[in-house]
């Protein structure tokens, strides 16, 4: 175990900025929701590491953490029956060609 | 509280007690509710007898008020007034109201809404009296409205005939515009100082610390509420239209008494008028002009209810122009004896309506039968002698009263025109008298009797409860001009004001006007007496004075033209701009202002998820590089 | 503690709310029933409030209070005082006449019962709560239910632009107001949502006082209303149906005269004084140009909603007077006002529910008819052009009074708004209810004894009233001195 902060911060920097990047980028709806797991999940390391490093002896950070990670099963499951259920009805998953909210 | 006030505080509020019990319980009992309600109005008439023998000998003014409602900047009072002003006023009301009540029973016989007929009469009595005694010129204002109110639903108690609504609007709106000068007056008063009784106001114009512009402003505006409720020129236009209520409400509210309240309040804020000496002139002037033009229409009307009307509008205006002169006494004499009178040749002419189902003097000469009526006839004929001022009649002595006024107050053009007046008057009233008693057409006659076979009453007089009241006025007007005469110790002066000293008769006065009188009587006679069929008199055959008054004056056009050309496309604009430019425009426009820009910012909306993402993500970072700034 | 009067009288009509809720729709009588007891409870127990308030002490009565929220400083504080107690009662009266004006509604019933209900308790709500939080939530409350009741049960093709109009319009009154009262919470700096504790203590500069005048006089401005936000309320009164109409202008047009009685001016004398003679220009339109325009109107409930614009300007101008008088009378006329246009509506309905039109140049001869619905209307008319002895005319007299005093040239020209009322009342009681009956409308039944009863309830309040108005009056003084000492001596 690395004692130092930095590697973690690092690590969820990476996949934060990987999440983003592929929410921002790529087309498909699964993808798309894969990288915001990435991201959730980049923010649960941070979350984990600072309360490690600078507020050892608190579990707030962890309790969090434990939030994060019921929220983000609970936001999965909702967001995959949403994409299903949008190919079901468009036969599309294409987030460019979905844009029937256009004003 | 005396007994004198308690009594006339019993007395006016029997007729309210009659209202409610009327409305709540008995609506549906036509006789019982004519019961209830003739049993109040005696009772408020056994009252002001009583009141009136127990101060034969000259009455001590007294007030009592009640407080109605008190602010820390105002209270307002309300109370009675006792004073012989006021009494006399209450046994004229009262007296007449009581047998137009008992009349009624006859008149109004059959009649589906005889309840709700007697209630309004109670209400309108009740309301008449409040206003007899007041004490303070708010209280006044009170009643003022009020008999306006009771004379609009009387007026328009006929409300399914189109020309009876008409009337009562017209007399309600028009009186009502008069109205708007008296408010304004009275708020000024009000504001100025306080709510004073008349008592006070009267004084007014002895204080040299008041200003006088003010008082005269407000005399005027006040005078205005007085032109409209007593129908003078020129908004006289709404009595004669009034004629369309029933008869006997006209003889009650459109001649004895609501159209006498503008003379009473004259009379009863005499010296609040005379202390502004324009205000007293333009009354003066207003009021001879108003009865030199309805005698004039007068001349040439058909409709017997319409020369009253005429004749009523006119006799008002000599009350107001001698008032104005200051002839207090004359006026308020004229008012007493006029009421009596004219109320009796109302009723009368309401017995001839009910016999002959019309209103036009030739209809009913050619229906024949008016000689038949002997005692609608014969209290007619003392009526129409007594509003010509023929001795020895009420309107004899009342006359005089007001053409010595005139010359005493140095009005001798008045005076002279007062002559010329009553020349008119008697001219009109006889005219009517001849054209009813017009010899009947034989063979008319026979026709008649064989149409109407059905009309057994043909040829008899009304029944007794028309006829009584016909006898009771005939009565006064024939002996209440000698309260004025030295005969009775100048009894009207001594009872009126405390005065002892006895006034001498003025020969010369009685000559003229017993002679001019004559003639206009003999004028009508030779014109149209003894003849048959529509005739004209003198003034008919010149066509442009025929005109100008058959149109009467054009004054009614006038009004036409007021209201359809200017108030009501004034209304209309004012509505088009509130539903086009303030509505439509402004509020509709501010809306469209709204969906317009709504519709701009939607294009931002462009379907695409990322691109949302991206803006709210920027946005974000925006926001915390500003909170690094600050 | 005593027995929480003010409480009951929020609780029992939503009480009455949820007991209507858990009835079944097609038990349309049953509903009916419960409302009628509800607001019959609610309107006994507003009678005893007026009783029992007691005149010689003053103040505020019955105070309840509750935390709610400490760390914002807001309390559920209730309290009544002179000038609510009337209020109450009026509200009270209107919801319990408008309920029986409403048996012969046929379509859902029980919504239309719950949201009427619904809304008279938010206006109860707002004339007896001092906490400006609960203000803003019963004013919200009030407002609300009005577009749906409009909307759903209204008359006419033009009825959802009316109840949007009518919504939206006083929406955008109420932000004003919801702002106004957050940023007097935030410069009084007290951490207190209380009237009372705000009107001892709370200091504001004279130009802050000016500005949150000014909001909330747009704020209750448009809902009482002054021109030139007035044209919701003829449109809004001509859409809705009779019990609606009563409550609309009966008492919901109250509130914007009650806020500024119970939160502008004793908080901001200043702004008042700043702000008067605006005020009073505006009611000048108001009372002129109302009576002016009511005179084109066809539709009887225009017309009349035109003559509320009018007689709600003498609220306006009796406050801009700034004494004792005009208050009084500005507050009378909510009161006596509130009375009028209840048995105006009622007694147009009455006779609508029959025609089922308004339109004053096809009608004609409706008295022959139905003389019970004509003698309503005609009392209605009477009183609301001033006849002395009803209770109008005393309002009227106080704020003319007040007005002549203050600003003699327009206190005359407002004067010609009586003539200008008697006009258009008289013409619409000859055109429509006089004459001959048009064969159209032959054999139509007159109001039957029930519908009667609403019609009466109100002619004898407006008589009581009128022939004695310090009953009323006396209250409405226990307050409105203390709004002319605060406003300093004039």
């Amino acid at each position: 175990m690395a004692s130092s902060l930095f590697p973690y911060l690092l690590l969820s920097l990476i996949l934060i900025s990987l999440g983003l990047v592929g929410v921002f980028i790529r087309r498909n709806l699964v993808i798309m929701l894969i990288c915001i797991e990435l991201i959730l999940n980049g923010v649960t390391i941070n979350l984990l590491a600072i309360n490690r490093f600078v507020a050892n002896g608190h579990a707030l950070g962890q309790v969090i953490a434990i939030f994060i990670i019921a929220l983000a099963a609970a936001e999965t499951t909702i967001a995959l029956a949403l994409i299903f259920l949008t190919f079901k009805h468009y036969k599309e998953i294409d987030a460019e060609k979905l844009n029937e909210l256009k004003g | 509280m005396s007994q004198n006030i308690l009594l006339t505080v019993l007395a006016v509020f029997a007729p309210f007690v009659s209202i409610f019990i009327i409305g709540i319980l008995t609506r549906n009992h036509k006789m019982l509710s004519a019961f209830v309600a003739i049993l109040a109005i005696s009772l408020s008439t056994v009252i002001t007898f009583y009141l009136y023998f127990s101060n034969m000998q000259g009455v001590k003014a007294e007030t009592y008020y009640f407080t109605w409602l008190v602010t820390d900047y105002f209270s307002l009072k309300f109370g009675v007034l006792f004073d012989a002003l006021s009494l006399g006023m209450m046994i004229v009301v009262c007296l007449v109201s009581l047998l137009v009540h008992i009349y009624s029973l006859g008149y109004m016989h059959g009649e589906k809404g005889l309840a709700r007929f007697y209630a309004w009469l109670s209400l309108f009595s009740w309301a008449m009296l409040l206003f007899v005694i007041s004490p303070t010129l708010l209280q006044a204002f009170f009643g003022w409205e009020l008999v306006g109110a009771a004379s609009f639903l009387l007026i328009g108690f006929w409300f399914h005939k189109p020309e009876a609504a008409a009337a009562a609007k017209k007399a309600f709106v028009m009186t009502r515009f008069g109205d708007f000068g008296f408010f304004v007056g009275l708020l000024i008063l009000l504001v100025s100082f306080g709510n004073i009784d008349f008592g006070v106001l009267n004084q007014l114009g002895k204080s040299p610390a008041v200003n006088h512009s003010l008082l005269t402003a407000c005399a005027l505006l006040i005078f205005m509420g007085i032109m409209g409720k007593s129908a003078q020129f020129p908004l006289h236009a709404w009595l004669p239209d009034a004629m369309e209520g029933p008869t006997p409400v006209s003889a009650l509210i459109h001649a004895a008494t609501m159209v006498a309240a503008g003379i009473y309040l004259i009379a009863r804020a005499f010296g609040f008028f005379s202390s502004s000496p324009f205000a007293m002139e333009f009354i003066a002037v207003v009021g001879i002009i108003t009865s030199f033009v309805a005698a004039t229409i007068a001349l040439v009307q058909d409709d017997v209810k319409k020369v009253m009307a005429y004749s009523t509008i006119s006799q008002l205006g000599l009350m107001v122009s001698v008032l104005g002169a200051g002839g207090y006494k004359a006026g308020v004499f004229h008012l007493f004896s006029h009421a009596f009178f004219k109320a009796l040749l109302f009723l009368c002419a309401g017995s001839l309506i009910h016999h002959f189902n019309t209103n036009d003097m030739w209809e009913m000469a050619e229906k024949g039968g008016v000689r038949k009526m002997k005692i609608t006839l014969t209290t007619l004929i003392i009526g129409s002698l007594a509003l010509a001022g023929i001795f020895p009649m009420a309107g004899f002595f009342s006359k005089d009263a007001i053409i010595v006024a005139f010359e005493q107050n140095h009005k001798e053009a008045f005076a002279y025109l007062t002559m010329l007046i009553s020349f008119m008057t008697a001219y009109y009233t006889f005219r009517m008298i001849f054209v009813l008693l017009s010899p009947e057409p034989a063979h008319h006659h026979e026709n008649c009797h064989e149409e109407h076979g059905h009309s057994e009453h043909h040829g008899h007089d009304s029944p007794y409860n028309m006829t009584i009241p016909l006898i009771i006025l005939a009565v006064f007007s024939v002996f209440f001009g000698f309260l004025d005469t030295p005969m009775l110790g100048g009894y009207f002066d001594k009872f009126l004001l405390n005065k002892h000293e006895v006034e001498h008769l003025h020969w010369g006065v009685m000559v003229k006007s017993t002679i001019v009188a004559v003639a206009g009587i003999a004028f009508a006679y030779i014109q149209f007496a003894g003849k048959t069929g529509r005739r004209e008199g003198f003034v008919e055959k010149v066509g442009f004075i025929k005109n100008l008054l058959v149109n009467k004056y054009y004054i009614d056009d006038f009004y036409f033209l007021l209201v359809r050309g200017f108030v009501i496309p004034f209304a209309t604009v004012l509505n088009w701009i509130d539903r086009k430019i303030i509505n439509d425009t402004g509020v509709n426009g501010t809306g469209n202002i709204v969906i317009y820009s709504g519709r701009f910012v939607s294009r931002l909306m462009n379907g695409m998820l990322q691109r949302y993402l991206g803006t709210s993500f920027a946005i974000l970072i925006f926001i915390l590089f500003l909170w690094q700034i600050i | 503690m005593n027995f929480p009067i003010l409480s009951s009288i929020l609780i029992i009509p939503t009480i009455t709310v949820v007991l209507i809720l858990f009835t079944k729709p097609e038990q349309k009588n049953t509903i009916r029933v419960i409302s009628l007891i509800g607001t019959g409870i609610t309107f006994l127990l507003s009678v005893f409030l007026m009783v029992s308030y007691d005149r010689s002490a003053g103040g505020v009565q019955f105070m309840e209070s509750v935390s709610w929220i400490p760390s914002y400083g807001i309390n559920y504080l209730m309290g009544v005082d002179g000038l609510s107690v009337p209020l109450v009662f009026l509200n009270a009266l209107a919801i319990f006449t408008g309920v029986m004006v409403s048996w012969h509604i046929e379509e859902r019933v029980k919504e239309f019962y719950a949201l009427l209900i619904f809304l008279a308790t938010g206006v109860f709500g707002v004339f007896m709560t001092l906490d400006l939080f609960f203000f803003a939530i019963f004013y919200e409350v009030a407002v609300l239910p009005m577009y749906l009741l409009i909307a759903i049960w209204g008359s006419g093709k033009n009825r959802e632009y009316a109840a949007f109009k009518l919504t939206l319009v006083l929406f955008f009154g109420s932000a004003f107001v919801m702002g106004g009262i957050l940023y007097l919470y935030k410069a009084a700096g007290l951490n207190t949502f209380s009237i009372l504790e705000l009107k001892k203590s709370a200091q504001f500069t004279t130009n802050m006082q000016s500005l949150l005048f000014l909001l909330f006089f747009i704020g209750f401005g448009s809902i009482i209303p002054s021109f030139p936000m007035h044209t919701w309320s003829p449109e809004g009164h001509a859409c809705a149906p009779s019990a609606v109409s009563m409550l609309h202008a009966g008492v919901l047009m109250k509130l914007g005269g009650y806020g500024l009685l119970r939160i502008a001016i004793p908080l901001l004398p200043e702004g008042l004084r700043d702000w008067a003679l605006v005020m009073m220009a505006l009611s000048m339109c108001n009372i002129v140009y109302g009576a002016f325009t009511a005179i084109a109107q066809d539709d009887m409930k225009f017309m009349v909603g035109f003559s509320s614009v009018s007689h709600m300007g003498m609220v306006l101008f009796g406050i801009s007077t700034m004494t004792l008088t005009g208050l009084n009378g500005a507050a009378f006329q909510m009161f006596a006002h509130g009375i009028v246009t209840a048995l105006y509506f009622s007694s147009i309905g009455a006779m609508y529910n029959k025609t089922h039109t308004r339109m004053i140049s096809d009608l004609g001869g409706i008295a022959n008819i139905m003389p019970r619905a004509a003698f309503f209307f005609a009392v209605a008319g009477m009183a609301g052009l001033g006849l002395p002895g009803f209770a109008p005319f005393v309002a009227e007299l106080m704020v003319f009074i007040a007005g002549v005093k203050k600003y003699p040239l327009f206190g005359i020209i407002s004067v010609i708004s009586v003539v200008v009322t008697a006009f258009y009342i008289i013409r619409c009681i000859q055109r429509v209810y006089f004459g001959k009956t048009n064969p159209k409308w032959e054999g139509l039944p007159d109001a039957t004894n029930f519908d009667v009863v609403p019609l009466v309830m109100l002619v004898a309040a407006l008589l009581i009233f009128g022939m004695f108005p310090s009953l009323v009056l006396d209250l409405l003084q226990l307050e409105t001195r203390n709004l002319v000492a605060k406003l300093g001596v004039m």
